[in-house]
């Protein structure tokens, strides 16, 4: 028998309630996964449609922003990284290698001021390093940092075991901040500190 | 534990709260005598909140637009759909419909300010008569009250979902736990007329508790027009001196009954804030 799919106006203005005010929080998601604003504004679309379109699964009482993320995460995954997949595998790779070799936490460093230097560079740096992450860890640090889910939503939405989240949580953060340690340096706000 | 450890395995978990507690104790043991690692710990939550404050850029306006017609074009097709078994993640080429009507936009700044359709014209609190699973909700309240024994795993939000999602209960439960009360714990129980409930208990900081019930199906619902107010498929009771709130899910797949003696507009507030967003 078909199944009846709530229908009319109650079923749009519940998602307006309860989707639309994370509109421009999805936008900002897309933006950093698709790192284009025209693949950022299809992404954007075809997310609000679907949630639109499969609004009746959602569960009142649950997140409304992680259900929608895990829609957009979805899209994004399936769709528009699908040329560059080979690519963006190999690149993980790569990354995971490098971080291994080359933690920014080492035992030998010396304790060190890098608090004042997060706290001096701009957000356009901080968006640049985040950037240059590889897509894995991207969606990671974006779900965990930037739309501040716990490692279990985080989990569900991206479709990973909670110890991936974790390990790319950790090398992703890494990675940033030896990145802005650099612009740091390259802006001679200081010297380095850390690393060998 | 030493540098090594901490900064390789701990780290991040730490400055994001994610450590299980003996975990933390080992780790906050650590830190409290190693000024290095105090330092890792700052920088580490230092670009957290860096990241935390970037700017959301908006969307832009034309794209907005293009989202409203897509959504009229998308509201026609639903209006006329008879099922689908197909999934969120699933093709769905909605973007292509054509706008047919106007779409009567709400922007978000007024949307969550008629988030409440408030009907406080009614004056009839405690007037609808007996109504049995409202009975059921308040009368289990009021014996958790003393005793809660829960009879599911109850660690976590997470881990009681795990539980009742297992024994095929409604998935998706209330989370108060971002707004000051505690998870006490769940229970799957199955009342004299057969029906299996889920019961789940938080405690608020002053120890006013929410009830969560929840069991399959819907209910008989001739009072819905009583509702003190609506709330996004939500809506809201005073009965026998306890605020209930009433939820029946899509499909009628479900109902959720909350119950807490807190005063119903603060009960309100607690609900619309776990309900819009929890993060």
């Amino acid at each position: 028998m078909a199944q009846k799919v709530p229908i009319g106006e109650d079923r749009r203005k519940i998602f307006e309630q309860e989707a639309l005010p994370h509109l421009n929080a999805l936008y900002a998601a897309a933006l950093r996964l698709a790192r284009n604003p025209d693949d950022a504004n299809d992404l954007l679309q075809e997310t609000i449609l679907r949630g639109f379109r499969f609004f009746h699964q959602f569960t009142p009482g649950t997140s409304c922003r992680a259900w929608m993320l895990t829609i957009l995460y979805n899209i994004f995954r399936n769709g528009y990284r699908r040329g560059a997949r080979e690519q963006v595998a190999a690149s993980a790779e790569e990354f995971e290698r490098r971080a291994d070799t080359n933690s920014v936490h080492s035992a030998a460093a010396p304790a060190n001021p890098e608090q004042i230097v997060l706290d001096s560079v701009l957000d356009h740096e901080v968006e640049q390093a985040l950037n240059a992450l590889p897509e894995e860890f991207r969606a990671v640090i974006l779900m965990v940092d930037i739309e501040e889910l716990s490692y279990e939503e985080a989990a569900r939405v991206l479709e990973l075991p909670i110890g991936t989240v974790k390990s790319r949580v950790s090398r992703g953060r890494a990675s940033m901040r030896r990145q802005l340690q650099d612009f740091a340096i390259a802006r001679r706000l200081k010297k380095p500190m850390t690393g060998s | 534990m030493d540098c090594i450890e901490y900064n390789e395995r701990h780290l991040s978990a730490h400055a994001d709260a994610e450590l299980a507690p003996e975990e933390l104790r080992a780790v906050e043991e650590h830190v409290a005598g190693c000024e290095r690692c105090r330092a890792e710990l700052a920088a580490e939550r230092a670009l957290k909140g860096r990241l935390r404050r970037l700017d959301d850029r908006k969307a832009p306006a034309e794209v907005v637009a293009r989202i409203r017609a897509a959504l009229d074009g998308a509201m026609l097709e639903t209006a006329s759909l008879d099922g689908h078994q197909a999934r969120p993640g699933s093709p769905s080429g909605l973007q292509s419909r054509v706008l047919r009507s106007p779409w009567r936009w709400i922007p978000t700044a007024v949307a969550a300010a008629v988030v409440i359709a408030i009907a406080l014209s009614r004056s009839n609190f405690g007037s609808y008569g007996s109504v049995p699973v409202f009975d059921q909700a308040t009368e289990k309240l009021a014996a958790f009250e003393g005793d809660f024994a829960p009879n599911v795993p109850s660690d976590s939000v997470f881990a009681l979902q795990r539980a009742y999602d297992a024994a095929r209960m409604p998935s998706g439960i209330w989370n108060f736990t971002r707004f000051g009360f505690k998870l006490v714990g769940g229970r799957i129980d199955t009342t004299p007329a057969g029906r299996r409930v889920t019961y789940t208990l938080y405690r608020g900081p002053s120890n006013e508790l929410i009830l969560c019930m929840r069991f399959r199906g819907a209910i008989e619902m001739t009072i819905s027009k009583d509702a003190l107010m609506q709330m996004a498929g939500h809506s809201f009771y005073r009965y026998r001196g306890m605020s209930l709130c009433v939820t029946v899910g899509p499909n009628q797949r479900f109902t959720c009954i909350l119950a807490s003696p807190v005063p119903v507009e603060r009960f309100e507030r607690i609900v619309r804030a776990a309900a819009i967003d929890h993060h």
